[in-house]
């Protein structure tokens, strides 16, 4: 096994998708810097009569400065009450019906931008729930999130103040000059290439070979998979997610899904270096970011490029990979690079069955979200979570040095470093706590789909993906039963709204905070010193926290494997 | 608290409206404007009837058409409504059993191949739905397609060509043929269907 049995094709995929990501993030941070400051952008004519319509119909002073608190209440109000409406939206669609557990489970999933599926949509959803309940939620889940980004910019930003913006303002904004514009051009573009938008009855088809009949439904997916995208949200129109043809029918619709998920967190870095003037620093966090997603990447593909050696022993050709649970028309390449994509973003989407991919091929998707989700991560989550994680470098190189510990002139002190570590300690403990319990119970071990260490590593999965958001699976378990819904249902709510309190209170803290020039004794933050310390911390913490119940896992089943087959 | 609660109950309700009914609506216009087919379902008609789409998979089992990847979907293979995979694991028993049988069956078929078999004829998609398989899946089962067809081995080589695509740009995706379409001209050329 070595990056140089890679095919020649695969760097060259590789190469053109950084590329264009690096060439399309910069001029799109730049334009999210701007329309977050309040300047006026080539959407203004547009979006602002729109903007001043849904004010007056809040009654919103969108200028009215917010503390961390009211902003945080104001968050966590509209969250409960679009939770709320969704959960009571749900449990009454017409047909089928929804038990109580499965609406909060999906509520929840929803409006924490998480999109953990128990459910399966083509039996379980109506089309009208599906457009106007979920896809609803993954746009202003979405903007949630990326106003939370966009108050934490500004706490940084800001010297010796004590707001952090207008919650509403932002909310819509991100809505009207983010999200739908970019949402609205992706759908086309999907539907061109086969992805479908129809409210049209589903179509009986009378098949060449009569032994086979088929039912053929369709509904608004273009609209929805576009947004499901760009939101890292993640939840498809259909249970196989981006597998499906009509979600993702072609290799090119699958490369610019892709680009879509990775657009709005690599630009948020840039739009973090315009609006605190700190490029450098903005630079230094995406190098961070790439040096953990390219080698974890290229591990994954290295594992899911060697054929299964139990397949090969009885004569199947392993030219083309570990070919079960993929399309052929993305390949091992396309879908591999897209499990770890979706699991470094918070998107979740998949496009192939991780529970089917070669045990250290699944090992790097947990990897991805057990670092916290901060390599590009969800959309305004994942900047928040890597500036968690500069914290803690900061202070602990403050500490190895001596000096009270800085980021960018604004000295962390105790209350940071408290907001830092519950931060870090929330999901890792609804990880880690989750998992416990549901291998303690029946209840819990009833949901292992596969055998041994796999059926561990299905439990553990949900829990992770659950309370990191992200809501990617291994497939195979069957979560949805009262236990799970539930469980998930509470990990996926306290791992966002907790974690998203903490940010905002970080982020008063930092803005009521005065700014020091930087002397020569200041840590320099940009310097491939400090990425790599940085680098080294989030492994540490990640790796500490979650390597022994990932050894029972992936790296058991790892083992078994090579025993069995004499992997390499 | 009840500013904040007003400001939600009407962004909620305004944004319902725009993103759940106003947006998909206006794609839907455009889409099926400017591309009907697509935004269709990419359908298929032969003789005045739908006989798939050319995205989704169907299950051929006869002697006479070339055989799809195998389908885990629900209760019987390329059911649209349960599509699904097998979420087998690597090591998974019930998995290896699988693809025996299916080795079994496919060495069966095809006494003249001797070598081995292409991957995607035994390993179920992510979908259960996948329309394409391997062009070395499709040239494995040419021997018996023509002979069942009694047409020569020539002309149905050059029909997988003609309906192998390519990589975009040359590297992105995977060489396939799409098992419906290919199927189809079958029956054109054999004039089962003119």
């Amino acid at each position: 096994m070595s990056f140089l049995s890679l095919p020649f094709a695969w760097w060259a995929q590789l190469a053109l998708f950084f590329v264009i990501l690096l060439v399309a993030m910069r001029p799109f941070g730049l334009y999210m810097a701007r329309v977050f400051s309040g300047e006026r952008t080539f959407l203004t004519p547009l979006m602002q009569p729109i903007e001043n319509v849904l004010y007056k119909l809040g009654r919103i002073d969108p200028h009215e400065e917010m503390d961390w608190k009211t902003y945080t209440v104001s968050v966590l109000m509209f969250s409960i009450i679009g939770g709320l409406a969704l959960f009571l939206f749900l449990l009454y669609q017409p047909f089928p019906d929804i038990s109580a557990d499965l609406a909060l489970n999906i509520a929840a999933s929803f409006v924490t931008n998480t999109n953990w599926q128990s459910y399966a949509p083509e039996t379980t959803l109506t089309t009208t729930s599906q457009m106007i309940g979920l896809a609803v939620q993954n746009f202003l889940s979405a903007a949630v999130g990326f106003a939370v980004l966009i108050a934490f910019l500004r706490g940084l930003a800001r010297d010796s103040s004590k707001t952090l913006g207008n919650f509403w303002s932002d909310l819509v904004k991100g809505v009207l000059y983010l999200l739908l514009p970019l949402s609205f051009f992706f759908a086309l573009f999907l539907v061109t290439q086969g992805v479908v938008q129809t409210f049209g009855e589903a179509s009986v088809v009378s098949p060449l070979d009569p032994t086979a009949s088929q039912i053929i439904a369709t509904g608004p997916v273009a609209s929805q998979v576009a947004i499901k995208q760009l939101g890292t949200n993640g939840g498809g129109f259909f249970t196989v997610n981006a597998a499906h043809p009509f979600e993702n029918p072609t290799p090119l619709s699958s490369f610019f899904q892709m680009l879509a998920i990775l657009l709005i967190p690599a630009a948020s870095a840039v739009c973090f270096g315009a609006m605190t003037r700190r490029h450098g620093d903005g630079r230094a966090l995406l190098w961070a970011m790439f040096l953990f997603l390219i080698p974890l990447a290229l591990v994954s593909l290295m594992a899911e490029h060697q054929a299964n050696p139990l397949l090969k022993a009885l004569g199947v050709d392993p030219a083309l990979g570990n070919m079960e649970g993929k399309e052929m028309r993305f390949g091992v390449f396309g879908s591999t690079l897209w499990a770890s994509l979706t699991t470094a973003t918070s998107s979740g989407s998949t496009n192939a069955a991780l529970d089917s991919f070669m045990p250290l091929a699944g090992l790097i998707p947990l990897l991805f979200i057990h670092f916290g989700e901060v390599v590009f991560g969800g959309i305004g989550s994942g900047l928040c979570g890597l500036f968690v994680y500069v914290f803690l470098t900061v202070f602990m190189a403050g500490l190895m040095i001596g000096r009270s510990p800085e980021y960018l002139g604004k000295k962390i002190g105790i209350f940071d470093m408290k907001m830092v570590s519950l931060i870090v300690l929330i999901p890792a403990f609804l990880t880690l706590g989750g998992t416990a319990l549901a291998v303690m119970t029946q209840a819990g071990q009833n949901g292992a789909g596969n055998p041994a260490e796999q059926g561990f590593s299905e439990i553990l999965y949900a829990l992770s993906s659950a309370s990191h958001n992200n809501g990617s699976a291994f497939g195979g378990i069957k979560s949805n039963t009262p236990f799970y819904n539930i469980l998930l249902g509470l990990c996926m709510l306290l791992g966002r709204f907790g974690v998203i309190t903490a940010f905002l209170a970080l982020a008063g803290s930092m803005a009521a905070k005065k700014s020091t020039p930087a002397s020569a004794g200041t840590l320099d933050t940009t310097s491939p010193l400090f990425i790599g310390l940085l680098v080294g911390v989030i492994a540490i913490i990640s790796v500490l926290t979650f390597i022994p119940a990932l050894s029972l896992g992936p790296v058991a089943a790892h083992f078994h494997l090579m025993a069995a087959g004499g992997l390499g | 608290m009840f500013k904040a609660l007003r400001a939600s109950l009407a962004l909620l309700a305004a944004f319902t409206l725009l993103l759940g009914l106003l947006y998909p609506a206006a794609v839907w216009l455009i889409a099926q404007t400017a591309f009907s087919h697509e935004a269709n379902g990419s359908l298929i008609s032969y003789q005045g009837k739908i006989i798939g789409s050319a995205l989704i998979g169907q299950n051929f089992t006869g002697e006479r058409y070339f055989w799809p990847r195998p389908s885990a979907s629900g209760e019987k293979p390329y059911a649209f409504s349960t599509a699904g995979a097998s979420n087998l694991n690597p090591a998974n028993p019930a998995l290896i059993d699988r693809v025996r049988e299916h080795i079994a069956v496919l060495s069966n078929a095809h006494e003249t191949q001797s070598g081995t078999i292409p991957a995607d004829l035994v390993t179920a998609s992510g979908s259960g739905l996948d329309p394409h398989i391997s062009p070395a899946a499709a040239l494995y089962q040419a021997g018996r397609v023509a002979t069942a067809r009694n047409i020569s081995l020539e002309r149905i080589h050059a029909l997988i060509k003609a309906h192998t695509e390519n990589k975009t740009l040359g590297m992105i995706g995977e060489r396939r043929v799409n098992v419906l379409l290919l199927n189809l001209a079958l029956d054109r050329a054999s004039g089962d269907r003119p």
